[in-house]
């Protein structure tokens, strides 16, 4: 990858008009991605004087700037305790510690990524994202947008959520891809269940939830049926890391894992 | 592009490429010390701190330390010595390519975790690979140097 001009953008303004001049202009998160990309650069934009490094505390929300590393996230207080710290779990087996400091979380959802461990638990928390122009929008309204968003990813938002969470990364090593990932929030008698790197990316497991959230008693047959629900209609498949079977097995076992979890 | 770099307690000027990365700017003005590893964020050998934070500097373009603080092992060479030493005591030590960039992560993780048990320590250098050692003798070498009896 080349990069021609570097821009330490200055305001938010600055930065998305520099965004949108030229379709090879593109904005750097943590960086730690650059080397894997084909495309050459014309203008790398640099948000890191923009103060968007902040966690702040609102009444109903803990709000995160894009520019916040992912080991300053996982090592917040409000992130810490939040939901059975199933945030703290999906952050702080992400590679090391020095990658951790330099991956940012603005960086990290942008993307996309079929692989995040972070997308996986925020989903289940009911995130928002603010963009400069588009305004807010829900994390999964952003997944499931097609195409580039030529916008800037100021802070997001997480609901101060006092429930349950359960977070669990498969992979062979922390230094790997997830080759699963599982994350349940369980709050008010409500479940919300996520199933990550499948390999593609995080997606609600809208009919096990409902059969969950709709049962008169969440018994042992309520949760198989659940978990079978899960496996049926979400779509699994093949990569280096794991077969499509092998994902929808472990995919079953701890989506049980983490229903029974929760509810202890 | 100029850029200053804080580097050692002393102020250096750098003339940069908006590509570069800062290992490279490091090893081509003689700062061998940081090594070159995997080039792809995962092995941890580069790392230097960053502010006082580890990070790879494989990955961490030159101009994004512009107006910071860079230390490499060089710059502590007091703490390096004790580490160093904790390492021979235990002999933790086999090649030695991954030592500068584990050292500097451990010197980190010192004054960031308060009395870390096993399993934090481990995490946290988790990102330091070592191709030698089998880690359980480095382990040691960290607690001792932490202050542990062992």
């Amino acid at each position: 990858m080349e990069i021609k001009t570097y821009h330490q953008a200055t305001t938010l303004l600055d930065a998305y008009e520099t965004l949108n001049k030229d379709p090879k202009n593109v904005i750097i998160g943590g960086g730690l991605w650059l080397k894997h990309a084909n495309q050459n650069v014309n203008t790398l934009i640099d948000l890191s004087q923009l103060g968007l490094n902040q966690i702040t505390e609102e009444k109903d929300d803990i709000v995160v700037g894009a520019m916040v590393t992912i080991r300053d996230f996982e090592t917040n207080p409000l992130i810490h305790q939040l939901a059975s710290g199933m945030l703290y779990l999906g952050t702080n087996q992400i590679m090391g510690t020095g990658f951790r400091n330099m991956a940012t979380i603005g960086g990290s959802i942008f993307g996309k990524y079929p692989f995040s461990d972070l997308i996986t638990p925020l989903l289940a928390l009911d995130t928002r994202l603010v963009f400069f122009m588009s305004g807010e929008m829900s994390l999964l309204e952003y997944i499931e947008k097609k195409g580039k968003l030529n916008d800037i990813l100021v802070y997001i938002k997480i609901k101060k959520h006092a429930g349950k969470g359960y977070f669990k990364k498969v992979s062979n090593t922390q230094l790997a891809f997830s080759m699963l990932n599982v994350a349940i929030h369980y709050q008010h008698q409500q479940f919300k269940i996520v199933v990550g790197s499948r390999p593609g990316v995080a997606e609600l497991a809208i009919e096990a939830m409902n059969h969950l959230n709709q049962a008169k008693s969440v018994t042992k047959d309520v949760i198989h049926e659940a978990v079978e629900l899960m496996a049926k209609t979400t779509q699994f498949g093949d990569n280096e890391d794991a077969t499509e079977g092998y994902r929808r097995e472990l995919a079953k076992v701890y989506m049980k894992r983490g229903i029974e979890e929760v509810l202890v | 592009m100029k850029i200053k770099i804080t580097l050692n307690q002393s102020i250096k000027e750098f003339d940069v490429q908006p590509d570069e990365f800062l290992l490279d700017t490091l090893r081509n003005h003689h700062v061998t010390s940081v090594k070159k590893g995997c080039d792809q964020s995962t092995c941890g050998v580069c790392t230097v701190l960053l502010d006082g934070k580890p990070v790879l500097s494989c990955s961490l373009l030159s101009v994004r330390a512009d107006g910071h603080e860079v230390v490499t092992v060089d710059g502590i060479q007091d703490e390096i010595e004790k580490i160093s030493d904790s390492f021979g005591h235990e002999g933790a030590d086999q090649c030695g390519y991954c030592n500068t960039g584990l050292a500097l992560t451990i010197y980190a993780m010192k004054r960031e975790l308060k009395s870390p048990s096993d399993l934090d320590i481990k995490k946290y250098v988790v990102g330091n690979l070592c191709r030698c050692s089998g880690y359980e003798a480095q382990l040691k070498a960290i607690k001792r140097y932490l202050g542990e009896k062992l």
